[in-house]
């Protein structure tokens, strides 16, 4: 090996098995063995030769990195000559994200200090300590950038990063989680997985509306967190009991094919119900404080997944008393009478929210 | 006369931050234009990518659009102190001058800055309104096209050659003035790049000065070089052809260049049967020298009638002779009557009247495929000049229709000698044209120029090396400059040994395209020869070197198995580039004396280091499937697309004294096999127009540039989308080139203190040529083209400071920027 040891084309060709080891963090001594265990046809080449090659990637990549990171500066720089389709690969190889490792990025602040702590999580998820800095700092770049910039997130992301549009759907959850600084850490959420993230903010972001003004694009409209106190309404004697009767009534028409189950079923809702309730109505209330919306995935699964798991309530039936709860609740009588636009806010909570706890509930 | 630049700086885009708090650059703009022209646009806050929209004009002369680039300098505006720079562009405005060429220039350039490299991209546009000169005595050459490629460029007609042009400068190099010691070292590479600059420019214009004294419009083939000296300052040198060419009107189809010939089947002994009459010979010889005094006295009218294309018309070359070279080494501080200027012209002048007698010798009047090269180490040079020693048709410009119908007559009549067999200017085994069976052919032709399409060649062509090292003993002055004259001889009769050995080993008998580079090391000298060989059916088959044992003692089956082994390797060769002959028993045992001194080559085994000499002559085990050729076309291959043109760096660390041949051997295979890598998902390609460019350094290192095109053949066009498509061939295959845009001639300095964090010198390398081939491109397309054809490396040096942490390079680029329709 020559101490300068070099090969530079005109036109950029980037050989995409090196491209993806080198996202992943692999030295090149690493990325060599790599390459020789993947491809049969390399075998009776020189060691060195390989090695040289994929060096010369690396220079490339290393080049490259700095237009990954703003990747619509990709089309506009003269350095490297990249086709349309090129840069749509490189940017979505680039923005590829380890679920677990962005998992575990996003139960902490994204600060400084994280970036430096990240053996940690390099350690827990198996993954090399490079690729999770570059997760890291590709989620502070996006934020950083729509710190800046006016509309709706995925928009930009779309425009700003050039990412196909279910990458940039799940960023926009995932920036939503870190904006907002939901609280996924705590222990009892562990057995959560991103994707499970990813559906519920997905689901509140498009039914729920946002707010318009520039500084805060992903907080929701106050206003309409404001509303959900009308909802308290529900959890008042006179209806709850009412409420109540239609809901078991309901399941027990939609259950009954086995008796002995369904009975325990019913029963169990029977005992649970009030309470159970009262938690869902009491989330919806909170949802105005920024504090308790940060608890909102801990308080789903403090409040009501634990109690139907203790009882060992199964998803399916979980899934039928929501899905009554919601549908029984525009019939409990007078409901209207005291606040007229009861069952459109009601929807328009208890759709998302039940969606999210299914989701959750496994 | 004066003319007026209208400038527009518009705006930036990517700047740097050049402020830390605020994240962002308050950015301006100095414009400058020769020593008074000046503006400065206004500060644009806080901003990376400013908008400035400055438009306004400089007024100038012809002849300082010439030589001055046209300098725009980006700057950081600081109220407490001084302004922090955060780079430059030179834009050369020659271009706008030409009348056929581009009327304005227009695009963004990046901002390159020469301890930072590139940092955003600046847009700017630039027209010229000039009043044309009439003036006898005027100073500027505007109007005069210069071209790299080393062909009629495509779509011109050639009118007629009228003379070899040379211009010559020499200045200080501003690295080794007193001033270099108390300056910023940014400060000293910008002076370095600007004064480059302008002394290339200063060449170009004087050059056009000539031209247009012999009533020329454009030279061909510029070579431009730039002479390092160190101590004794920088010298830039010019060549080329002067010419007058026309544009082609209507749209006629660009004749594509070589066309195949096929591959018609000689039986080889049917025309070696027709016996010529001696008449016939008299009466040709007769012509012969009647055409060479007519074609003499024409040439007489050129005081050197040298010509450095390498591709020329169909029907332009009567034949070829040979190769003709000159060298010479040369003290550069010896204290002579004269300037140093002018004792450097006497120096040339001196290789070019040898030259020049070398040619006559060999009863040629023109001398083909012309360069001059000079290798430098401390104050010791070595001046070389080589060319290709021909004949060409007369009739050629007397009557243009006449041009084709005479070339398809007798095509192998380009391959014979010009010379009387009875007046052999040196030792040379003729024999019959194996083609018309009448004409007298060499043993072997080398030559130095491109392929000819003329001459028909049967099989595929093969890259075929020669390399020769030899440890000098470290000395100086008068001592070290006669030392390394002594051994020139050796050294060029040990490369010629080398390649006519592969040559008859491949079984083939050509050379196109030869090179010859001497490389000069403080303890160490170096030659190293590339050409393309192949078969070309005029010329006799080859026979099998002959080994000659001359103890008595040596075993006899030792012996037998070299013979062997030779044999075998031959006919693997014959077989793989299809050249279509067999090793006919009579080729192998050669009988007597009289085939002997046919044999020109023989192997001598007079002791065991001999033996090493005879597997020298074959190709390692790792070049022998790569297909490669030193020339822009393949002889027998048709090329596809062009995949890439490729630059390798490869430089070794070792003591310069111990390398012996053997290692430089396992080096450029190394090479080769690394780039046989790269392209490994290709089927079939060719690695074309290779050229190595070798330098040793003190006596612990050496830099081995690689560079050439990796084409495609024989598959589907792979349609490599790229906005701008640079090559080192004079043309781009499968697309056409509709207009030729102006030279591009850029000259840069890099330079960093943070090598070990930014992937060693091999990072520092890698960005750095990144960064010119994006220079290059980025002013390819202000000029409106698409492409950049003959790209050439010129000069690239590379000096570093391990303890430092330090490393500075040098580069030169040159090539003609045109607008290709595929």
């Amino acid at each position: 090996m020559g101490t300068v040891d070099v090969c530079i084309g005109n036109n950029l060709i980037i050989d995409f098995d090196i491209f993806s080891l080198w996202i992943d963090g692999f030295t090149i001594e690493q990325c060599k063995t790599e390459i020789v265990k993947k491809d049969l046809s390399v075998r009776n080449c020189k060691e060195t030769i390989i090695f040289r090659d994929i060096m010369d990637n690396y220079h490339n990549f290393n080049r490259l990195e700095q237009y990954l990171q703003i990747p619509c500066r990709l089309r506009e720089q003269l350095m490297f000559q990249v086709s349309e389709e090129m840069i749509e690969k490189l940017v979505q190889c680039y923005y590829q994200y380890n679920p677990y490792v962005m998992r575990e990025i996003l139960n902490h602040k994204l600060t400084h200090k994280q970036r430096k702590d990240l053996d940690d999580i390099a350690d827990k998820t198996e993954t090399r300590v490079r690729s999770c800095r570059r997760q890291f700092d590709n989620l502070r770049q996006i934020i950083r950038i729509l710190d800046d910039l006016k509309g709706p997130i995925l928009r930009n992301i779309e425009e700003y990063f050039c990412l196909p549009r279910s990458l940039a759907e799940d960023y926009t959850a995932i920036v939503f989680l870190a904006r907002n600084q939901f609280d996924l850490s705590k222990r009892k959420l562990s057995y959560l997985v991103l994707d499970d993230f990813i559906y519920c903010v997905n689901q509140m972001i498009s039914n729920w509306p946002m707010s318009n003004s520039f500084e805060h694009d992903s907080d929701f409209n106050r206003d309409f967190l404001l509303s959900f106190k009308e909802l308290k309404i529900l959890s008042e004697k006179e209806f709850i009991d009412e409420h109540k009767r239609l809901v078991l009534h309901g399941m027990a028409k939609v259950l009954n094919n086995n008796m002995t189950k369904d009975c325990r079923c019913l029963i169990l809702f029977d005992e649970l119900f009030k309470d159970l309730s009262r938690s869902l109505i009491d989330i919806a209330y909170s949802l105005n404080h920024s504090k308790d919306m940060k608890d909102l995935f801990f308080d789903l699964f403090e409040r009501f997944i634990e109690p139907c798991k203790d009882v060992k309530l199964i998803k399916n039936e979980v899934t039928i008393f929501l899905d009554e709860y919601r549908k029984k609740a525009h019939l409990v009588p007078d409901i209207s009478k005291e606040y007229p636009k009861f069952s459109h806010t009601f929807d328009k909570y208890f759709t998302t929210i039940s969606n999210c706890i299914i989701q959750m509930y496994h | 006369m004066p003319g007026k630049i209208k400038i527009g700086i518009l705006k930036a885009r990517n700047l740097p931050i050049m402020d830390r708090s605020s994240e962002s650059s308050d950015a301006f703009v100095e414009v400058r234009f020769g020593n008074d022209n000046y503006y400065k646009t206004p500060v644009y806050k806080k901003s990376l990518d400013p908008e400035w929209n400055s438009r306004f004009f400089f007024e100038v002369e012809e002849d300082e659009i010439q030589e001055e680039p046209l300098q725009i300098r980006v700057l950081d505006h600081d109220t407490y102190s001084s302004h922090d720079a955060i780079g430059k562009v030179y834009i050369d405005l020659k271009p706008l001058l030409n009348p056929n060429g581009p009327t304005a220039l227009n695009g963004f350039f990046p901002i390159f800055d020469t301890l930072h490299g590139i940092r955003g991209d600046i847009k700017v546009q630039a027209r010229l309104e000039i009043l044309s000169d009439c003036n006898e005595y005027r100073k500027s050459s505007s109007g005069v096209q210069f071209f790299t490629s080393s062909r009629i460029p495509e779509g011109y007609v050639l009118q007629n050659f009228c003379g070899f042009v040379e211009e010559m400068v020499l200045n200080d190099d501003p690295e080794y003035q007193w001033i270099d010691k108390i300056r910023a070292p940014r400060a000293s590479n910008e002076a370095r790049q600007k004064l480059f600059t302008k002394l290339s420019g200063e060449v170009q214009r004087r050059i056009g000065l000539k031209v247009l004294d012999i009533e020329a419009n454009c030279v061909l083939g510029y070579q431009q070089y730039f002479d390092l000296e160190g101590e004794f300052g920088i010298v830039v040198r010019g060549i080329g052809t002067a010419a007058n060419i026309i544009r082609q009107t209507g749209n006629i189809k660009s004749q594509l260049f070589p066309e195949i010939s096929k591959h018609s089947k000689i039986s080889p002994n049917r025309l070696t049967k027709k016996i010529s009459s001696e008449s016939d010979l008299n009466h040709q010889n007769l012509i012969n020298k009647q055409e060479n005094q007519n074609g003499y006295s024409i040439s007489e009218k050129m005081e050197y009638p040298f010509l450095t294309l390498q591709q020329y018309p169909s029907g332009f070359i009567k034949s070829v002779c040979g190769i003709v070279c000159s060298r010479s080494v040369k003290l550069l501080n010896s204290n002579n009557e004269f300037d140093d200027l002018e004792s450097r012209d006497k120096w040339w002048i001196e290789i070019r009247n040898e030259i020049r007698s070398h040619m006559k010798s060999l009863d040629c009047h023109v001398v083909l495929g012309y360069t001059e090269t000079k290798s430098i180490c401390e104050d010791v040079c070595v001046l070389s000049a080589t060319g290709t020693a021909a004949l060409f048709n007369e009739a050629f410009f007397a009557n243009p229709l006449k041009r084709i119908d005479e070339n398809s007559s007798e095509k192998c009549s380009i391959c014979h000698v010009p010379y009387d067999e009875t007046e052999l200017p040196f030792p040379v085994a003729l024999s019959k044209c194996a083609v018309c069976g009448q004409g007298q052919v060499p043993d072997v032709i080398f030559t130095s120029i491109q392929p000819l399409p003329e001459i028909e060649t049967i099989g595929r062509g093969s890259l075929i090396k020669a390399i020769v090292s030899r440890p000098r003993k470290k000395s100086s002055g008068e001592i070290s400059a006669k030392m390394i004259s002594d051994y020139m001889p050796f050294m060029e009769y040990e490369l010629h040994r080398q390649l006519l050995g592969k040559l008859k080993i491949k079984g083939m008998n050509m050379l196109y395209g030869l090179k010859v580079q001497i490389s000069i090391g403080e303890n160490l000298l170096m030659g190293i020869a590339e050409a393309t060989a192949c078969f070309a059916a005029p010329l006799p088959k080859p026979i099998l070197p002959k080994i000659i044992n001359d103890k008595m003692n040596r075993e006899f089956k030792e012996i037998e198995s070299l013979k062997k082994l030779l044999i075998d390797e031959m006919q693997r060769n014959i077989d793989f580039y299809g050249l279509d002959f067999k090793l006919s028993s009579s080729t192998i045992e050669q009988t007597d004396s009289e085939n002997d001194s046919k044999a020109l080559l023989k192997i001598e085994l007079d002791d065991y280091r001999e033996k090493e000499n005879i597997y020298q002559l074959m190709d390692s085990a790792a070049k022998k499937n790569i297909l490669a050729c030193s020339t822009e076309y393949m002889p027998g291959i048709e090329f596809n697309s062009n995949l890439q043109m490729f630059t390798s760096i490869y430089r070794c660390e070792a003591k310069l004294v111990q390398m012996n041949i053997k290692k430089f051997n396992e080096i450029f295979d190394y090479i080769l096999e690394g780039l046989n890598y790269k392209f490994r998902k290709y089927k079939n390609y060719v690695l074309a127009n290779l050229s190595t460019d070798t330098s040793l350094f003190d006596d612990d290192h050496a830099m081995i540039i690689l560079t050439g095109s990796c084409l495609t053949y024989g598959e589907s066009n792979i349609d490599i989308k790229n906005n701008v498509e640079i090559t080192n061939l004079s043309y781009v295959p499968n697309a056409r080139i509709e207009r030729y845009l102006g030279l591009v001639n850029l000259f840069l300095i890099r330079e960093s203190t943070q090598i070990k964090e930014n992937g060693g010198l091999s990072g520092f390398m890698h960005c750095f040529i990144t960064e010119v081939l994006a220079l290059v491109r980025a002013h390819v397309l202000s000029l409106d083209g698409n492409a950049l054809v003959s790209f050439k490396m010129t000069e690239c040096v590379l000096l570093d400071n391990p303890h430092r942490n330090q490393g500075q390079c040098l580069i030169n680029v040159t090539g003609d920027a045109v607008r290709i329709v595929k």
